[in-house]
C-alpha cells in the first residue's frame, strides 16, 4: 500500500477535520441492481464496516432488517435529489469550492461505504475531494482519500483517490512525497477516466522541475481534448499563457488570456488572466509589438465607449449574482429535502 | 426542440375539466327542451349530450359527426334563444378539439380562430388560442403562432402549464424562422424555469443555437459550460450549427472566432452513440407500451404517439448527422488548422497526430501527419520535426507527400548537421521515388552530407551528378562550388582550378562565386603556381575590395612575397590583411583573420632577426585591439621572447610573471602555457645566473600564495606545474605530484595542468585517469597547440583498450594536424600497426608507405617503415615480398643498426619459408659478422634460429 506522506498542517482547513467524524446510522433510499437483472427497491442502512462486504437494508414499505452481500451488487442508484447534484456541480464548475465543501461535507460520508460500488454517490464524493484539492485544504482531502481507500483498495474510485493525493504533493512542489504516486502519472490516453488530472500532474511535475517547454505539451493535451472541462482547461490555458509570456510570446500569450475570459467566465481564471493580459499590454507597448485581439472581445468593449462598465467588475458581478441563485436554490433543498 | 403532442400533457388535466363542463353545459343548459319542436331536433340534442363522453373516450369521429350536424342547428337557434350561444360556444371549442386529435390541422384551425374571435371571453378562449397554436405547429405555421400566442404570455391569468406550453411554441416558431433575437427570451424562459429536463435542455441547446447565430460568444460561455455536463450537448441541431459557423469564421480567416466555435463540438462518435442509444431507448418504451394497449387506454396511445413522434425526431436526427459522414477528423484537421494560424504550435501538433494516433487508416491520417511535421518544422522544433518525419516515412512510404517531406527532413538534417542520417535519408527517398520532384536538391543536400563527413571523394561524385544530370537546375552552381572544394580538400589542385573557375566564369555573382574566387587562389597556391595565385588574389581583391575574405587574400598575397623573400611587401599585405579584417555585423572584428596576419608579420620580423619590431608590432596590436578578443597572451609571449633576444632576460620573464599572474587563471589563454615552458626551462637551466633563479624561484612560491590565498584554482594548477618541473626537493615534488594527478582538478585545469596530468598518469601506469585527463583536453581544447600529447596518449590507451576504432580516429586526427612533424609519421605507423590489428593489411600498407613519400621522414623512419612493411606482408603469406623490404633496409640503412638487424633476422626467416635454408644460414652469417649488429638485441634469436637450420 502507498506510504502517505503527511502534508503540512497550516494547510488544514478547519471546516474539513468535522467532515470526517464518524457518522450516525443513516437509512439511505436506493434501487439496486442484482446479477444485471434484479431491481430492489431499498433503504440501505449506512455506515458499512469497513473491510465487510455485508450491509444493512429494509425493503421498501416491508418491515424487517436483512443483510445484502455486496459481491452481488452490480449497481446502486441512491435518490440523491436533496444534494441538487446539477447545483453542487454547477458551483463547482464556477470555483465556488468552499460552497461545494459546505454542502456535501459529512452528508456524503454515509456514501463512502459504496465507492468500491459503480454507484451515482461516486460522482458526489469525487466533486467534494475535487473541491478540497481545488481550494488547496490539502490535509482533510489526504484524509478523506484515506477514507476512501478504506472501502476501495482498488478500481477506479481507489485510483481517484490516488490522483488527487499525488496532485496535492505536486501542488506543493513536494516531488519526494509524490513519489508513490509517480507510477499513477505515466502517460494516459485520451479515454482514460482521469486523463486530465492526469495530464496536469505531467504538467506539474515539469512546472516543479522548471521545465516549461514540455509542461507546455501537457497543458496542450487538456486544451485539445477537454476545452470544455473548464476545471482543467481553463487552468491550463492560463498556465499556457504564463508559459508563452515567459518566452515573451507576448502576441500568443495575450490571446490565450482573453479566450479564458471568454471560454470560462464563470471560472477565477478570467480575472487572473484579465491581470496577466495588463502586464502583456505594458511589455508590448514597451517594446513596441502590435498585439492581436481574441475573439472580438476588446473591440466590443471599446465599442461600448464611455458606457462601459469596467470589464472585470461586470464579469465578477455576473459570477456572483449566479452563485447567489444557486446557492440559494440549494438553501432551499435543504430546508425541504423531499 | 420539436413541440410533439407529449408536450401537451400538461394541458391533457385541463381538457378532462374541459369536457365535464361541457358535459354539463350541454346536458343542462335550458337549451334542454326549450323550443324544440321537431322530433328531428330532439334526436339532435339527445346526440349532442353524448358528445362529451365520445370525446373523454376519443371517439372524436363520432363526437364530429354530431357535433357538424347540431352546431349549424344551435347556431340558427341563437337569436330566439341568446342562451343557446354559450351551447354553442362549448361545441365548437370541441369541434375544434376533435378535429385536432383526427390531426385535421387546417380545420382544426379555422374552427379554433372562429371561436376566438366569436367567444374571445370565453372561459376557454386562452386553451383554445394554445389549441390554436398547436395546429399552427403540426401545419408548421411559424407566423400563425406568433400571432396567436403572445396573448396567452400576456395574460395574468394563464397557468404556470399554460404559459410554458406558449413559450415553447413561440420558441420554436422564432426558431424556426431564425428570428433568433426573438427567440430567446422564450428560449431563456424554458431554460431555467422549465422542471422538465428534457425541455431545459432543448432550450438551452437552442439558446446556444442563437447566441451563436447573434455571435454573443460572452454570453454564449455562460451557457455552454453548463451545457456539456449535460445530455444537451448532444443537440444534433445545435453542433452542426456550431460547424457550420466555425467554417465560415474559417473562411472568413477569423481563426479565433472559428476556434471558439470548434472546440465546442462534440465528437461525432458520441453524437452518434447518443443517437443510438436514445433511440434504443424510444424503440424500447414503445413495444412495452403496444404490447400493452388494448382498447380504451387513452392515455397510453398518447404516449405511443408521443414516442412515435420522438422516434421520427431522433430519424430525422440521424439523417441530418449523416450528411456530415464523421466529421470527427475533419474536426481535428480544422482545430488543428485554427490553432496553426494562432501559432499555437503545441496543440496544432498535439491535434495533427491525434489524427494518426486515433485512426491512422483514415484518409486524412497522412494529410495531418504532413501537417504536424510542417508545423514542427515552422516552429523551429527540429528534433521534433525529424522524428515526425520519420514516422511519416515509416508510414507513407511513396505517398502523396513523399517528395515534400523527404526535401524538407533532408534539409532540416542538414540543419541538424546529423550528416549520416541525411546521406541515409536521399538514399531511401530515391529508392522509393526515383523520379523526386526535387531530386537535384535531394542529391546536392547528400553530396553537402557527404563533404561534411569528410566522405569527399563521395561528396565530388554526387555533386558531379547535379552538374551533370540536371544542367539547368538551380543547385548546379553551388554544386560546382562543393565539387571544387572536394578536389581543394582532396589536394586535387588542378581540378580544383578547373572547377573553381568555371563557377567564377558561370555564376552570376553571390556568395558562392566571391568564396569560390578566393578559394581559386587557394588551388593555384596549392598547386605551386604562385603567380597565378598572386595574380587571382589580385583580380579577387579588385572585384571583391569588401569581402569577407578580402584580408585572408592580402594574407595569401603575403605569404606568397615572404616565400619569394620579398619580406617588406609581405609585411605590407600582412598589414592591409590586419587592416582590411572583416568586421561582422555585431560589431565585431574577425580577429582570427587579424591574429594570423599579425603573427605573420611578426614571424617575417624574426627571419631578419628585427625584435625591437616585433616588440613595436605587439605593442600596437595590445592598444589598437584592447576592446576586441585579442590574443593577450600569445602577443606577450612573443613580445617577451623578443626581450629576450634583445638581451633583456630578466625584463622578458618579469613580464612572463606579470601575466601569468594576471592571465593565469584563465584555463583557454595559451599563451601562458607558453610562459610556463619558458619559465621552467629558464629555472631550470638559467646558465649560471644563480641570482635569477633564486629571484625566479622566490617569486613563485610567492605567486602560489597569492594564488591560494585569491582562489585562483587554475593559475595555483599552472604554478604548481612549474614548482613541480623546476624543484630539486624530492619531498616538494612528491607532493606536488599528488596535488596535481587528482581526478577532480581535471575541470579546472589549464591544457598545461593536462598535459603534465597526462604525462605523471601515464608514467604511473593509471591508464584510467589518463584516459580522463585527455577525452577533457580534447573535447575543451581542441585549438590548444599542447594537443598533441592528448591525442597520442590517448590513442595508445584505445589500442590497449581493443578500441581500435577511437584509435584510428585519434591517429588520423594527428596526420591531419600535423601533417609534417614527425609525429605524424609516428601516426601513420601505428595506424598501420591498427590496421594489422583489425586485419586490413592493404591499409596497413597503405599507411606504412606513406611514409616513404615524405623525403623529411628519410632519416630512421623510414628502415622502420620498410620492416613494418616486410611484417605486414609476411603476416600475408608474401614472404617472396616481405623479403625484398627487409633486404632493402639491411642493404640501405646499416647505420640504423637495431633496424638493419631486425631486417637481417627476419630476412633470414623469410627465406626458410621459402625453403632456401642454406641462403637464410648466410644471411644469419653474414650479420654475425658485423659487430655493431651482432652486439644488437635480436642477434641472439638469430644464433639460435641458425643452430636450428639444417
Amino acid at each position: 500500500m502507498m506510504n502517505v506522506k503527511k502534508l503540512p498542517l497550516f494547510l488544514l482547513g478547519s471546516v474539513m477535520l468535522s467532515a470526517l467524524m464518524p457518522v450516525q446510522a443513516q437509512r439511505l433510499r436506493a434501487k439496486v441492481l442484482l446479477n444485471s437483472q434484479d431491481v430492489l427497491d431499498v433503504v440501505l442502512i449506512a455506515p458499512r464496516k469497513a473491510g465487510t462486504t455485508n450491509i444493512r437494508y429494509e425493503l421498501v414499505d416491508k418491515e424487517g432488517v436483512l443483510t445484502l452481500s455486496l459481491n452481488d451488487v452490480e449497481e446502486i442508484r441512491f435518490d440523491l435529489k436533496e444534494f441538487k447534484p446539477d447545483v453542487v456541480s454547477q458551483l463547482y464548475y464556477m470555483g465556488k469550492y468552499e460552497d461545494v465543501i459546505k454542502s456535501l461535507a459529512r452528508r456524503v460520508n454515509p456514501y463512502l461505504g459504496f465507492v468500491d460500488k459503480k454507484s451515482n454517490s461516486n460522482e458526489l464524493i469525487q466533486l467534494f475531494v475535487r473541491s478540497l484539492y481545488k481550494s488547496e485544504k490539502y490535509e482533510p482531502m489526504t484524509l478523506f482519500a484515506n477514507e476512501i481507500e478504506k472501502y476501495a483498495a482498488t478500481g477506479e474510485m481507489r485510483e481517484f483517490a490516488d490522483i488527487y493525493r499525488g496532485l496535492a504533493y505536486l501542488k506543493l512542489g513536494d516531488l519526494e512525497g509524490f513519489k508513490p504516486y509517480e507510477e499513477l502519472f505515466k502517460e494516459a490516453d485520451y479515454k482514460h477516466p482521469f486523463a486530465a488530472p492526469i495530464w496536469y500532474g505531467k504538467a506539474r511535475q515539469e512546472i516543479v522541475k522548471n521545465n516549461w517547454k514540455d509542461a507546455n505539451t501537457y497543458l496542450a493535451k487538456i486544451i485539445t481534448e477537454f476545452p470544455m472541462e473548464t476545471d482543467w482547461s481553463a487552468e491550463a490555458l492560463f498556465l499556457s499563457a504564463t508559459y508563452h509570456h515567459s518566452r515573451t510570446n507576448l502576441v500568443v500569450a495575450n490571446q490565450i488570456c482573453q479566450e479564458i475570459q471568454i471560454v470560462a467566465p464563470l471560472t477565477d481564471w478570467p480575472e487572473k488572466a484579465i491581470e496577466l493580459e495588463e502586464t502583456i499590454r505594458t511589455q508590448a507597448e514597451e517594446i513596441g509589438i502590435t498585439l492581436v485581439e481574441f475573439g472580438g472581445l476588446r473591440e466590443r468593449e471599446r465599442e461600448e465607449g464611455d458606457s462601459k462598465i469596467d470589464y472585470r467588475e461586470r464579469q465578477r458581478k455576473l459570477k456572483e449574482e449566479e452563485a447567489e441563485r444557486l446557492r440559494q436554490e440549494l438553501d432551499n433543498a435543504e430546508e425541504n429535502p423531499l | 426542440m420539436a413541440v410533439s403532442p407529449t408536450d401537451r400533457t400538461c394541458l391533457s388535466g385541463m381538457k378532462k375539466l374541459f369536457l365535464i363542463l361541457a358535459v354539463y353545459v350541454l346536458l343542462f343548459s335550458h337549451v334542454n327542451g326549450q323550443g324544440m319542436t321537431g322530433p328531428e331536433q330532439a334526436r339532435l340534442f339527445r346526440s349532442l349530450r353524448d358528445v362529451p363522453m365520445m370525446v373523454t373516450e376519443q371517439k372524436y369521429r363520432e363526437a364530429l359527426t354530431i357535433l357538424d350536424e347540431a352546431l349549424p342547428v344551435v347556431r340558427g337557434l341563437i337569436s330566439e334563444d341568446p342562451s343557446m350561444k354559450m351551447a354553442y360556444g362549448y361545441g365548437l371549442y370541441m369541434k375544434g378539439l376533435c378535429e385536432l386529435e383526427l390531426e385535421d390541422y387546417g380545420a382544426a384551425e379555422t374552427t379554433f380562430t372562429q371561436f376566438i374571435s366569436g367567444f374571445p371571453a370565453h372561459v376557454n378562449a386562452m386553451k383554445a388560442r394554445l389549441l390554436l397554436g398547436e395546429a399552427y405547429l403540426y401545419q408548421e405555421d411559424w407566423e400563425g403562432i406568433i400571432r396567436a400566442l403572445p396573448g396567452v404570455i400576456a395574460s395574468r391569468s394563464a397557468t404556470f402549464p399554460e404559459r410554458m406550453f406558449a413559450h415553447q411554441l413561440l420558441a420554436e416558431a422564432y426558431f424556426q424562422l431564425e428570428m433568433w433575437e426573438k427567440a430567446k427570451p422564450h428560449l431563456g424562459w424554458l431554460y431555467q424555469r422549465a422542471s422538465d429536463r428534457e425541455i431545459k435542455f432543448a432550450a438551452a441547446g437552442q439558446l446556444a443555437v442563437c447566441m451563436i447565430r447573434l455571435r454573443e460568444f460572452e454570453e454564449l460561455y455562460k451557457v455552454m459550460p453548463h451545457l456539456h455536463r449535460t445530455d444537451a450537448k448532444y443537440d444534433i441541431r445545435l453542433n452542426l450549427t456550431i460547424l457550420e459557423e466555425g467554417d465560415e469564421f474559417l473562411r472568413d480567416e477569423k481563426p479565433d472566432l472559428a476556434l471558439l466555435m470548434f472546440r465546442m463540438v462534440v465528437p461525432y462518435t458520441q453524437l452518434q452513440e447518443k443517437i443510438e442509444s436514445r433511440k434504443f431507448v424510444a424503440e424500447e418504451r414503445l413495444e412495452r407500451l403496444q404490447s400493452m394497449t388494448s382498447g380504451g387506454m387513452g392515455t397510453v396511445t398518447k404516449q405511443i404517439r408521443g414516442l412515435e413522434r420522438r422516434l421520427e425526431d431522433i430519424e430525422s436526427d440521424r439523417e441530418e448527422l449523416s450528411g456530415y459522414p464523421d466529421y470527427d477528423m475533419e474536426l481535428r484537421i480544422r482545430l488543428g488548422d485554427v490553432y496553426y494560424a494562432l501559432e499555437r504550435w503545441e496543440e496544432a501538433i498535439q491535434l495533427y497526430l491525434s489524427i494518426y494516433q486515433r485512426r491512422p487508416e483514415s484518409e486524412l491520417a497522412e494529410r495531418a501527419m504532413y501537417a504536424a511535421y510542417m508545423t514542427a518544422f515552422n516552429a523551429d522544433e527540429k528534433i521534433r520535426a525529424w522524428e515526425i518525419a520519420q514516422r511519416y516515412m515509416e508510414s507513407y512510404p511513396g505517398g502523396e507527400f513523399w517528395d515534400d517531406v523527404t526535401l524538407h527532413a533532408a534539409g532540416l538534417l542538414v540543419n541538424l548537421e546529423r550528416w549520416f542520417e541525411t546521406e541515409e535519408l536521399v538514399n531511401k527517398a530515391l529508392e522509393v521515388s526515383p523520379d523526386h520532384v526535387m531530386k537535384d536538391n535531394m542529391l546536392y543536400l547528400q553530396g553537402y552530407a557527404m563533404f561534411m563527413q569528410s566522405k569527399i571523394d563521395a561528396s565530388i561524385a554526387t555533386m558531379g551528378s547535379v552538374i551533370n544530370d540536371f544542367p539547368a537546375s538551380a543547385f548546379r552552381i553551388p554544386a560546382t562550388y562543393w565539387k571544387a572544394l572536394g578536389h581543394l580538400f582532396n589536394q586535387e589542385y588542378p581540378d580544383a582550378r578547373t572547377w573553381f573557375g568555371n563557377l567564377v566564369d558561370q555564376a552570376q555573382g553571390g556568395p558562392l562565386r566571391e568564396d569560390g574566387f578566393y578559394r581559386l587562389g587557394v588551388a593555384c597556391y596549392g598547386d605551386g603556381d604562385f603567380a597565378e595565385a598572386k595574380s587571382t588574389f589580385d583580380r579577387f581583391l579588385e572585384q571583391y575590395p569588401d569581402s569577407h575574405l578580402a584580408s585572408e587574400a592580402h594574407a595569401m598575397i603575403g605569404d606568397i612575397l615572404a616565400s619569394d623573400s620579398q619580406l617588406d611587401e609581405a609585411i605590407a599585405r600582412y598589414s592591409r590583411a590586419v587592416d582590411t579584417a572583416h568586421m561582422g555585423e555585431d560589431g565585431k572584428l574577425n580577429m582570427v583573420q587579424v591574429d594570423y596576419a599579425t603573427f605573420q608579420q611578426a614571424r617575417t620580423f624574426e627571419l631578419e632577426g628585427r625584435w625591437q619590431e616585433i616588440i613595436d608590432l605587439f605593442d600596437a596590436y595590445n592598444e589598437r585591439f584592447a576592446e576586441q578578443e585579442l590574443n593577450y597572451t600569445e602577443s606577450t609571449y612573443w613580445k617577451g621572447n623578443a626581450l629576450k633576444k634583445l638581451g633583456d632576460k630578466n625584463k622578458a620573464l618579469q613580464l612572463y610573471y606579470d601575466t601569468i599572474v594576471s592571465h593565469g587563471d584563465e584555463k583557454k589563454a595559451y599563451g601562458i602555457d607558453f610562459m610556463m615552458r619558458d619559465l621552467a626551462e629558464e629555472l631550470n637551466y638559467a646558465e649560471g645566473n644563480q641570482e635569477l633563479q633564486v629571484e625566479l624561484k622566490e617569486r613563485l612560491n610567492s605567486e602560489i600564495g597569492k594564488a591560494i590565498e585569491a582562489d585562483q584554482q587554475t593559475l595555483l594548477l599552472r604554478l604548481r606545474g612549474l614548482q613541480y618541473e623546476t624543484t630539486d626537493n624530492e619531498e616538494i615534488k612528491k607532493l606536488v605530484k599528488e596535488l596535481l594527478i587528482r581526478e577532480e582538478t581535471i575541470d579546472i585545469a589549464s591544457p598545461f595542468t593536462l598535459q603534465q596530468m597526462g604525462r605523471l598518469a601515464a608514467a604511473d601506469g593509471n591508464t584510467d585517469l589518463t584516459s580522463k585527463v585527455y577525452e577533457h583536453f580534447l573535447e575543451e581544447y581542441e585549438d590548444s597547440d599542447l594537443i598533441l600529447d592528448a591525442l597520442v596518449g590517448l590513442s595508445e590507451n584505445r589500442i590497449l583498450e581493443q578500441k581500435y576504432g577511437e584509435a584510428v580516429d585519434l591517429l588520423q586526427a594527428i596526420t591531419d594536424r600535423y601533417p609534417t612533424l614527425p609525429q605524424a609519421a609516428d601516426a601513420y605507423i601505428r595506424l598501420g600497426d591498427v590496421y594489422r590489428l583489425l586485419d586490413e593489411t592493404q591499409k596497413a600498407l597503405e599507411m606504412y608507405t606513406l611514409i616513404l613519400t615524405v623525403k623529411e621522414w628519410r632519416g630512421e623512419l623510414w628502415p622502420q617503415a620498410l620492416v613494418k612493411i616486410g611484417d605486414t606482408h609476411s603476416e600475408r603469406e608474401e614472404f617472396d615480398k616481405a623479403f625484398g623490404f627487409y633486404q632493402r633496409v639491411y642493404l640501405m640503412y646499416q647505420g640504423y643498426s637495431s633496424y638493419a638487424a631486425e631486417a637481417y633476422y627476419k630476412s633470414a626467416q623469410m627465406l626458410t619459408k621459402l625453403g632456401r635454408e642454406s641462403e637464410a644460414k648466410k644471411t644469419i652469417e653474414e650479420m654475425l659478422e658485423n659487430d655493431v649488429l651482432a652486439s644488437q638485441p635480436v642477434a641472439a634469436d638469430a644464433r639460435i634460429f641458425m643452430l636450428k637450420l639444417p
